[in-house]
């Protein structure tokens, strides 16, 4: 609204920031993510939530890294809060458009490619992509009754507006990744990929994961307990994965 | 009509929608409550029966033309006597009309913008009309039965309109104790379900808006555009984040307002409407925007209220003709369309429609009819309107007759 004028969409010129929460990623596939992330986002912003290990030091090696917030306690167990403190942080860092990326997330080569096609336009303001979960590799994703995120689309990447109500809703685990609200604005869902690589290590590191679930949310009021327990499934059902072709 | 009226009268003729016996209960209550102290008649060719504990005459068609209206009162349950209850030119106009049915004819939409923009008081017993029309008319009053102070203050209304005393400071009054009601529910039962929590937020962000408690109309419609996202509604953005743009404008919050509505503009109509308000916000024509998009969020009464102060404005003449039109108040807006300069192109056909329907609801049928066909030969679908007048005159025999119309008929 510098020049008198309201405030209105760009068709060009949109930095695009990209947004993460991070907690003891060290040895893990954060420094990849963050490599790849850099050869196509303006920024990045990162909160580091009470990680342990050298995550934090890992995260201002990258240059790209312009705001890396450190908490002193876990907000894990409140995630609404933490999922906020993200986006607040971002904010004062004068996004055109955010993407918010996990520590274990890939976006494949052409979903990267075309990410400024996509965001420099004046008609929708998220964008939602196909995520995939890999299953105890990364030649292979998990599709069975429970694991189905890529068969929907996921909204990743949206348009901040300045002064737009931006809302989580005050769930303490499984808050979604972006403001719910922004889903009310128009959107265009993509079939570009997105690698999930939570699951593809060991089944140790799986296992832990779920029992971390289990703690956090031993009723399931959070999430399904049913979808819990299928993490343990000694035979779930697996996919090849095809890498795309690039033209 | 179309203006504060404040004459007493002495009797009230009620023209019904299935005969006295079909009334709802609260209006059947409030009848014979006023008619302990006035004269009660009713449009009817059945006699009533003998439970009604007041004395209630019944009046021929013929004898509503005869009838002594000088010190009576129309009331007024179903949108099709309109023609029948103007052209007789009560000393009162109350509209009681049912709220819209959906699949009802297009006629019965039109005759009820008219009558309710015609009338002194408007009493109706469904909540969403209501809202309709308190963004609409002056004096307008829900009578549900949902509690003993709301339906208190309607009843009151109606009695001091029948005593000649202006109903305007209850609107108020009612419109708090509607915002405390809802303030109440929000509060009471947390077994709520959340569909019902998005109706009580949404209204009781409009009675906050209504009676000015801005802040608070704030969090209502933000927690009902929250949940209308969570509950995956497709009109969560134009329905209830628009009206944010609203209250920010009664706020005084012109710029801002502009901004929310151009987030929630999707099409684009509503995008090219967002550049026009941006255009005047630039131009410092701030009262044009703010009158344009207060009628953008169907608040015709605030949007009028602006354009009268810019009256000097060929633009905000054009618009408060418009506003004049999809409120049905036809004789203001023929009023204002009297300028023929201010007339172009389809203006002219829907200038001589205006005439044709205003005059048809004065009882000037002959007059009615040659506008209707001098609009013709401009578009010929004009002679429509020539046969609804055919289609008005056998509602009015079959309401007469005490039978209530099918809402399905066309």
């Amino acid at each position: 609204m510098d020049d008198g004028r309201i405030w209105r969409r760009k068709k060009s010129g949109n930095k695009l920031t990209a947004i993460m929460q991070v907690r003891n990623e060290q040895g893990r596939y954060l420094e990849a993510v963050l490599a790849e992330l850099s050869r196509f986002v303006d920024e990045i912003v990162i909160v580091d939530d009470a990680s342990t290990d050298g995550t934090c030091e890992l995260c201002s090696s990258f240059s790209k890294v312009v705001r890396l917030v450190r908490l002193e306690s876990s907000l894990f167990r409140t995630e609404w809060q933490l999922r906020k403190r993200l986006w607040d942080e971002a904010v004062v860092t004068s996004p055109d458009w955010i993407l918010s990326v996990d520590a274990d997330e890939i976006y494949e080569q052409r979903a990267a490619l075309s990410i400024r096609e996509l965001i420099n336009q004046d008609q929708y303001d998220w964008v939602g992509y196909r995520i995939y979960d890999f299953w105890g590799s990364l030649t292979h994703y998990r599709e069975d009754e429970w694991w189905t995120l890529h068969k929907r689309h996921t909204m990743t990447l949206i348009r901040y507006l300045p002064g737009f109500h931006y809302y989580y809703p005050q769930w303490e685990h499984h808050v979604p990744r972006l403001p719910v609200t922004a889903a009310a604005l128009p959107g265009v869902c993509t079939e570009f990929r997105i690698k999930h690589l939570g699951w593809a290590g060991s089944e140790a590191d799986r296992r832990a994961k779920y029992e971390r679930y289990k703690q956090l949310d031993p009723f399931g009021k959070w999430g399904s307990l049913a979808h819990y327990e299928s993490i343990l499934d000694p035979k779930p059902r697996l996919v090849r994965w095809h890498e795309e072709a690039m033209e | 009509m179309e203006g504060d009226k404040t004459v007493a009268v002495s009797s009230f003729v009620i023209f019904p929608d299935g005969g006295w016996n079909n009334l709802p209960a609260p209006f059947q209550r409030l009848f014979e409550e006023l008619g302990k102290k006035h004269l009660v008649y009713i449009v009817s060719a059945e006699p009533v029966s003998s439970q009604a504990s007041v004395a209630v005459q019944t009046l021929s068609l013929e004898q509503v033309k005869t009838f002594d209206w000088e010190e009576a009162a129309a009331v007024v349950l179903h949108p099709c006597w309109i023609q029948a209850a103007m052209a007789a030119d009560p000393k009162q106009l109350i509209a009681m009309p049912d709220s819209p049915q959906q699949g009802e004819p297009a006629l019965w939409t039109k005759c009820r913008k008219w009558l309710c923009a015609h009338a002194d008081l408007i009493i109706t017993d469904a909540e969403p009309y209501y809202l309709e029309q308190a963004f609409c008319m002056e004096h307008v009053f829900l009578l549900d039965g949902r509690d003993e102070v709301t339906d208190l203050l309607a009843r009151q209304a109606f009695g001091w309109m029948l005593s000649g005393f202006s109903p305007k400071p209850l609107v108020r009054l009612q419109q708090r104790c509607l915002a405390e009601w809802h303030s109440k529910q929000l509060s009471g039962d947390p077994k709520r379900t959340s569909g019902d929590k998005l109706s009580l937020y949404f209204f009781h962000a409009v009675y906050r808006y209504l009676v000015y408690d801005l802040e608070r109309a704030r969090e209502a419609v933000l927690a009902a555009f929250e949940l209308a996202v969570l509950e995956g509604k497709a009109d969560a953005l134009s329905t209830y984040y628009r009206f944010l743009s609203a209250i920010e404008l009664k706020q005084g919050l012109t710029r801002q307002a502009v901004q929310t509505y151009s987030f929630s503009a999707v099409t684009e109509e509503e995008r090219r409407t967002v550049d026009f308000l941006d255009e005047w916000l630039n131009d410092g024509k701030d009262g044009l925007a703010g009158a344009l998009l207060y009628r953008l969020n169907d608040d015709f009464k605030q949007s009028m209220e602006r354009l009268e102060l810019l009256n000097a404005d060929p633009m905000a003449q054009r618009l408060s003709i418009e506003c004049c039109i999809q409120t049905g108040r036809l004789n203001e807006a023929l009023r204002r369309t009297a300028n023929k300069q201010l007339r172009q192109g389809d203006d002219e056909q829907q200038y001589l429609l205006l005439r044709g329907t205003a005059a048809l609801l004065a009882g000037h049928r002959h007059e009615a009819i040659h506008r209707f066909l001098e609009a013709a030969e401009h578009r010929i679908e004009a002679l429509g309107n020539i046969a609804e007048i055919a289609a008005l005159d056998s509602a009015v025999q079959e309401l007469f007759r005490g039978s209530g119309l099918e809402s399905s008929h066309d």
